[in-house]
């Protein structure tokens, strides 16, 4: 199809042809020749709008499909991928991507492409478009027209901040990867204001290093004072102050972040590319502003005796409670003291010339100068706990007022040397020391009886087949007590003391006759009397008794409440009873009337009746036998009432605490026994020596 | 020239000393400038047919040659765009198994319009220069160049079509690309070529041979 090449026909036809021309028909000519002007323009036009194609080289190509993957700047269609081959050594995709013209002047060295793919992260979804579009390749460059380029490294991940963004980029330090994540934020007062690329291991392997980009006007807060802190998960602090949760935000449980502060007033403005720690904490960031010797920092030597052990470096120096520097290093020297070899603990401390009371320009000398006249003062250091229960030694600074004289010794070497004081440690000791002293000076003992016995009584209630059953327990005390009034001790103790009555009667009978002994009738009339007064007492236990097992009977039938109310006036009557005067008397009366008879006693021996009186003294030491037999159950009767009421106590305390019925009762009770033990201690001292009776010692 | 006319297998109009007119079909003597019956102007021999089907016949393949180069159709599917061209349309859809829609692309996009450059040139040239020529098979050729020339517009009826119907915004968009255009303009041209030539001139042909 060259129909150009026409060659040389007959002489007719080209005459024909050459005629046709020129008879002016060849304005169809202008057809062909306007349709190659356009399409002439058409290409013209494609290839000069066509801009540079640039090279872009990548780890993996995911996503990327020649004519279809767009290159966008700022989200804006700039360029596509024209086709995807890969490198010589086959290590690297080369995506062709042809960019638009007018942007070719602005792919310089600062250019930097990626690929942007759908991501989900705890702080939410980017790329989302990706997902239905596919992936692209996003471009980032600056306004700076520079030496245009065609090959370009593409990132691996978004860079951290865009070309042209402003801010500070800065590294960050940290021991553990865990503390720095890609992407973590970076919080200041809790505000995002950064964030972290991702980590990557030091040169040297022995930490681990992000960039981290704080974005402007925020990167002013950054200066060589700030501290940056790990505020990752959550911590709990139990303090003074109580327990403390602290939770940055909910993020940063998931991927991590960073928060810093400004904690040292010495700041001037960083550098790009800074490099800052990461603390594990915001007080061991504040901390560590103590830590770092900076060049105007004076430091001091002490020198201590006795064991510095809980001293550390870096423990605190303080001064009244103020922290102004730290605890450099230590160590042990021999010294010669009087010829006599002997171990100095040697602490060397760096204090902050700023930190004490001086203007915060002070330099090393002003602070020594100002430290040598504290000395003068009474400025001393010594060792200190760190807290009430902690081990751990800080070294204090404080003014005694009676220190021995001592100088600022500014001429030793390498530093000068504070003098100290023994340490406030031994005080803690004797603190301890009294405190177990009066420890063992409590009536440990008497409290154990008491709680024993308390114990006891819980006890026996506990064992009392519980509270339902209380009447039937109440029954059986009933029963034992019955059994004890009726009991022949008691009986025969009336008898008895009846019998001995009669043959004092009788001896008095018979001394009757000596007119000499008129007073000691007299006397064993009283003693009669008292004898009836016991006798009445005894008597009219049956009659409680017998309210008792009724109360009793009752209470088996009765509700509870209606027992109570019943028990109640039963204790009212026992209170009467108790508290009737001859009740109360009885100790009194018996020593009065024993007291009396020795008397009577003794006047007989003086008057000169002996054989009469040892015949009667001889009656009398039989009586006074049968008293002590008749004693010697009392114990045994005592113990039972006692313990009687103590089942008692225990019971009734169980039907409501401070009621009025149980206060009553308690009362009562405390009656009951209080008689019970004066009974008690008299049948011991009877017991003891029967013989006291009628000898009166 | 008596032989030879005695090989034609009819005589001619204009050795008939008659004129035909192509509109009406009439027969009118030699002289006659318009027809009588219908009005339109008579003509023996179309003097600059071949003038003008070379002329058409350069603007078809001056505009058939971006239809090949540009993109046809662009399509966005889910805000990605791509774009093909005829023959990458065709290698498309080889690719995918469509045999058959394929063929008929490749047919009625490559096939027919290349194949009526050819033919029309080579009327053209064989005319212009004589030579050995059957005047039955090149009224045969003229004929289906003639008629297969629309079928061409098949592609651009297909473009038309879709790119008025498949506008569901975000989802999927097909508009016409350049090569659309030029394609039409170029049917349009081999079309205009075809018919610019006066087949009669065939017959003329056949006698300076004899």
């Amino acid at each position: 199809m060259s129909p150009q090449d026409s060659p040389a026909g007959p002489a007719e036809m080209e005459t024909t042809a050459r005629r046709s021309m020129l008879n002016g028909i060849s304005y169809i000519w202008l057809v062909p020749l306007i349709a190659l002007i356009i399409a002439l323009g058409i290409a013209w036009q494609a290839i000069s709008s066509r801009g540079p194609l640039i090279e872009v080289r990548f780890q993996s190509a995911e996503g990327v499909r020649a004519e279809a993957t767009e290159l966008r700047f700022r989200d804006v269609r700039v360029g596509v991928v024209e086709r995807i081959r890969f490198a010589t050594d086959m290590a690297q995709v080369i995506v062709s991507i042809r960019v638009d013209k007018e942007l070719g002047p602005f792919l310089d060295e600062n250019a930097e492409f990626w690929i942007v793919k759908p991501q989900i992260t705890a702080r939410g979804v980017s790329g989302l478009q990706t997902v239905l579009s596919g992936s692209y390749i996003e471009g980032s460059w600056d306004d700076q027209r520079g030496t245009p380029q065609r090959q370009f490294e593409g990132l691996a991940r978004p860079p951290l901040y865009l070309a042209g963004e402003e801010g500070l980029e800065i590294v960050l330090r940290a021991p553990q990867g865990g503390q720095l994540a890609s992407g973590a934020p970076v919080f200041f007062r809790g505000v995002r204001v950064g964030h972290i690329s991702e980590p990557g291991l030091t040169a040297s392997g022995d930490a681990v290093e992000a960039q981290a980009f704080i974005m402007a006007p925020h990167d002013r807060l950054i200066t060589t004072g700030t501290r940056f802190w790990d505020v990752s998960g959550f911590s709990v602090g139990l303090g003074a102050g109580g327990v403390s949760l602290d939770v940055e935000s909910i993020a940063t449980l998931i991927e991590g972040g960073v928060s810093f502060s400004t904690v040292s007033s010495n700041a001037e403005p960083v550098a790009q590319g800074a490099v800052f720690s990461v603390y594990e904490s915001e007080d061991l960031a504040r901390e560590s502003v103590f830590a770092e010797v900076e060049p105007d920092d004076l430091e001091l030597t002490l020198y201590f005796e006795g064991s510095i052990g809980g001293l550390e470096v870096g423990a605190p120096v303080e001064l009244e409670g103020l922290r102004v520097g730290s605890v450099l290093n230590f160590g042990a020297f021999i010294d010669e003291v009087d010829g006599e070899p002997e171990v100095r603990l040697q602490v060397d401390i760096s204090v902050q010339p700023r930190r004490l009371e001086l203007e915060s320009q002070a330099s090393r000398e002003d602070a020594l100068e100002f430290l040598a006249s504290a000395v003068q003062g009474g400025l001393r250091a010594r060792l200190a706990n760190q807290g009430i229960f902690s081990p751990a030694l800080k070294i204090e600074l404080v003014e005694i007022e009676d220190a021995a004289p001592a100088v600022l010794d500014q001429g030793h070497l390498p530093f000068p040397v504070l003098p100290t004081v023994p340490g406030e440690l031994s005080d803690m000791n004797a603190t301890a020391e009294g405190l177990v002293e009066r420890v063992q000076n409590l009536p440990l003992d008497e409290v154990m009886n008491t709680a024993i016995s308390v114990m006891r009584g819980i006890e026996d209630f506990v064992n009392s087949q519980a509270l339902r059953q209380a009447p039937d327990a109440f029954l059986g005390l009933v029963n034992d007590t019955r059994e004890v009034i009726q009991s022949e001790a008691l009986q025969t103790l009336a008898e008895d003391l009846g019998t001995a009555a009669e043959e004092v009667e009788t001896l008095v009978a018979e001394l009757n006759q000596e007119e000499a002994i008129n007073s000691l009738l007299a006397a064993l009339a009283r003693a009669e009397g008292v004898m009836a007064s016991i006798q009445n007492t005894v008597d009219g236990l049956p009659a409680i008794v017998e309210a008792l097992v009724n109360l009793t009977n009752k209470a088996n039938d009765l509700p509870l409440e209606e027992f109570v109310l019943q028990a109640s006036g039963l204790v009212e009557t026992a209170n009467g009873i108790l508290s009737s005067e001859d009740a109360a008397r009885i100790p009194g009366e018996l020593t009065d009337a024993l007291s009396e008879f020795t008397a009577v006693l003794e006047d007989v021996r003086q008057g000169g009746l002996v054989e009469n009186a040892n015949k009667t003294l001889a009656s009398a030491s039989e009586a006074a036998d049968s008293v002590a037999t008749a004693a010697q159950s009392l114990p045994e009767l005592t113990a039972r009432v006692d313990s009687l009421l103590a089942q008692t106590d225990a019971l009734l305390s169980t039907y409501g605490a401070r009621s009025e019925f149980n206060a009553q009762t308690l009362g009562t009770l405390r009656d009951l026994r209080e008689t019970a033990r004066s009974i008690s201690a008299l049948a011991r001292a009877i017991e003891r020596d029967p013989t006291v009776l009628i000898r009166g010692r | 020239m008596a032989v030879a006319r005695k090989e034609v297998t009819g005589l001619t109009a204009r050795a008939a000393g008659l004129v035909g007119c192509l509109h009406c079909g009439s027969v009118w003597p030699k002289d006659t400038s318009r027809c009588g019956l219908c009005g339109s102007a008579l003509t023996s021999r179309r003097n600059a047919s071949l003038q003008h089907v070379w002329a058409w016949w350069w603007a078809g393949a001056i505009f058939y040659i971006p239809a090949n180069l540009y993109p046809m159709l662009r399509t966005s599917l889910f805000g990605q765009e791509s774009s093909s061209t005829i023959l990458g349309g065709v290698l498309e859809l080889v690719k995918h198994g469509s045999w058959f829609v394929a063929f008929v692309v490749f047919f009625a996009s490559i096939m027919i319009p290349v194949g009526k450059f050819i033919a029309i040139a080579y009327l053209a040239t064989v005319i212009r220069r004589g030579g050995a020529i059957d005047s039955h098979s090149l009224h045969k050729l003229h004929e289906v160049v003639e008629f297969i020339g629309r079928w061409s517009m098949i592609d651009v009826f297909v473009v038309a079509v879709l790119s008025a119907l498949v506008h569901l915004a975000f989802v999927v968009n097909i508009d016409p690309g350049v090569a659309a255009i030029c394609f039409a303009l170029s049917v349009v041209f081999t079309m205009l070529s075809a018919l610019s030539f006066d087949p009669r001139i065939i017959y003329d042909v056949a006698e300076v041979r004899e």
